[in-house]
């Protein structure tokens, strides 16, 4: 395998179980066939409209479920979703909530300790961080839940679909903040349904349709012949 | 190369103690923050419910002989803990759904949680009890010491109870009406409203391979009778427990990565 690959996907598919009633199960399969590799310090895009299978590729990579074929094979590197207000607990306080969804995203007790002031900085909330996190707006709780994510430095960082959150002036920042990581030597996935961020932030792409990859290579190229596909599939 | 069907989210090294400890301590502030009397509950609570045995069974009723009422108190406390904790670690998983769609945490640490939670409030259970039971005239003796061993054995069982229950619900998510129906079972079952003399001779022995009701006889045996447990006993409900508590982490770990599927 290149020495450059550091997550390669081969042929996995998930099947996913729907109970209907008594001895009545339905089974889909969310992927059926998706192949592809990371290299490492890129960022590689993954697009497909919805119910492609994104989300599901991504609980496989961040090994919140294992495939039921094929394998994905990496060299015990680190991989994350960014997952924004995880195990949030709205009767505690928001100090109190920083470690809890912190030590969910795999950060040590010491870890926390050293990041916290970061975190209580860019969440930009002051004093009301040592009240309930029930008595935030959901602006608030969006920018303590992007703050304690943002501390994150997986090897592989996986984005789905939002950049930013929070009101307008906290969605900027976020957003900057985000497209500055994504174009750093931080190796990410980003998934999006967007052609256009996907050709901005990615260098190469990945298009998911129907759970099997359809064609892996430069961003430009993918997301134009998603782009067709689309165009002609909403005609007909 | 590291060749293996799961990948790993983070290094294989989440911090499962600090996490285990952090979310204890936060669910129970959480817990108390609810009401105006915050953790007072956790006494007042036991207190009342024993307050209300005490009252109609003892005083209203004066039912049967002396001290029924401290034996039935004793019977509650122990039945509680065993039909709170198994109840509550039941929907452990599925109310992790949020957390284990987004993050990799091994499974078994919520049912735990759960258990663990229930235990802590128990102390305060155990302390309530044991002032009705002075309060009564059953004052602590040497063989009270026995409970120092006794009770932690009996947690263990009920924690395999716990485990498995929370193993099987999100596979078979209707499991729960059914094990609501066996803990009310078992609640008839292991003599709480009752007296062992009412159950024929032939049948005592039959009775006492229940765990739950064997433990709760020993228990009465220790606090109202100055009796202690023998070495079979204990090890009878051990063994039981270990079982249990081997069996549900079994399935909990063969299904690690299966769970985040069943529970959307």
């Amino acid at each position: 395998m290149n020495k450059n690959i550091i997550i390669k996907a081969e042929n996995v598919a998930v099947q996913y179980s729907i109970f209907r009633r008594f001895f009545a199960t339905k089974s889909k399969m969310a992927l059926k066939d998706v192949s592809f590799s990371l290299y490492k310090g890129e960022s590689l895009g993954v697009i497909g409209r919805n119910g492609a299978g994104k989300s599901t590729l991504l609980k496989l990579l961040a090994g919140v479920i294992s495939p039921d074929k094929g394998q994905i094979i990496h060299d015990n590197v680190s991989v994350s979703l960014l997952s924004l207000q995880v195990g949030f607990d709205g009767e505690l306080s928001g100090y109190d909530n920083i470690y809890l969804s912190a030590l969910l995203l795999g950060f040590k007790k010491n870890q926390v300790d050293a990041i916290l002031d970061n975190i209580i900085q860019f969440s930009e909330l002051e004093d009301s961080i040592h009240q309930a996190v029930k008595t935030y707006s959901t602006g608030m709780r969006a920018r303590l839940g992007f703050s304690i994510a943002y501390q994150l430095e997986p090897d592989v960082l996986l984005i789905d679909e939002t950049l930013g959150v929070g009101d307008i002036e906290f969605k900027e920042k976020s957003i900057a903040a985000m497209k500055e990581r994504i174009r750093s030597d931080q190796t990410v996935i980003l998934v999006s349904h967007h052609g256009p961020t996907i050709k901005n932030l990615c260098k190469r792409a990945v298009w998911i349709e129907d759970g099997v990859t359809r064609m892996e290579g430069p961003s430009g190229e993918v997301v134009g012949e998603y782009e067709k596909f689309m165009l002609t599939n909403n005609k007909r | 190369m590291n060749e293996s069907k799961a990948v790993k989210g983070t290094k294989g090294n989440f911090a499962v103690l600090h996490f285990i400890k952090y979310k204890l301590k936060a669910n129970l502030k959480a817990e108390a923050s609810r009401n105006y009397l915050g953790y007072l509950w956790w006494l007042l609570e036991p207190a009342m419910l024993l307050g209300v045995f005490y009252f109609v069974f003892g005083v209203l009723l004066n039912y049967g002989r002396d001290g029924f009422e401290s034996y039935l108190l004793v019977g509650i406390t122990f039945w509680l803990v065993f039909a709170n904790t198994v109840t509550h670690s039941c929907n452990s998983i599925q109310t992790a759904s949020g957390i284990i769609q987004q993050v990799y945490v091994p499974k078994w640490v919520f049912p735990v949680i759960a258990v663990l939670s229930n235990y802590v409030k128990f102390l305060f259970v155990l302390l309530t009890l044991f002032g009705f039971a002075i309060y009564s005239g059953f004052l602590p003796d040497v063989s009270w010491l026995g409970l120092l061993y006794f009770i932690p054995i009996y947690l263990i069982f009920v924690m395999g109870c716990a485990l498995v229950a929370a193993a099987i619900t999100p596979i078979f998510p209707d499991i729960k009406f059914i094990i609501q129906a066996g803990i009310q079972m078992l609640m008839f079952g292991s003599g709480i409203f009752y007296q062992y003399d009412m159950i024929p001779e032939k049948y005592l022995d039959l009775f006492l391979l229940n765990p739950v009701a064997r433990a709760i006889y020993y228990f009465r045996e220790i606090i109202l009778f100055q009796k202690s447990p023998d070495f079979f006993d204990l090890l009878y409900i051990l063994i039981f427990g270990v079982i249990l508590i081997g069996i549900g982490l079994a399935i909990l770990l063969k299904l690690d990565r299966r769970y985040p599927r069943l529970v959307i």
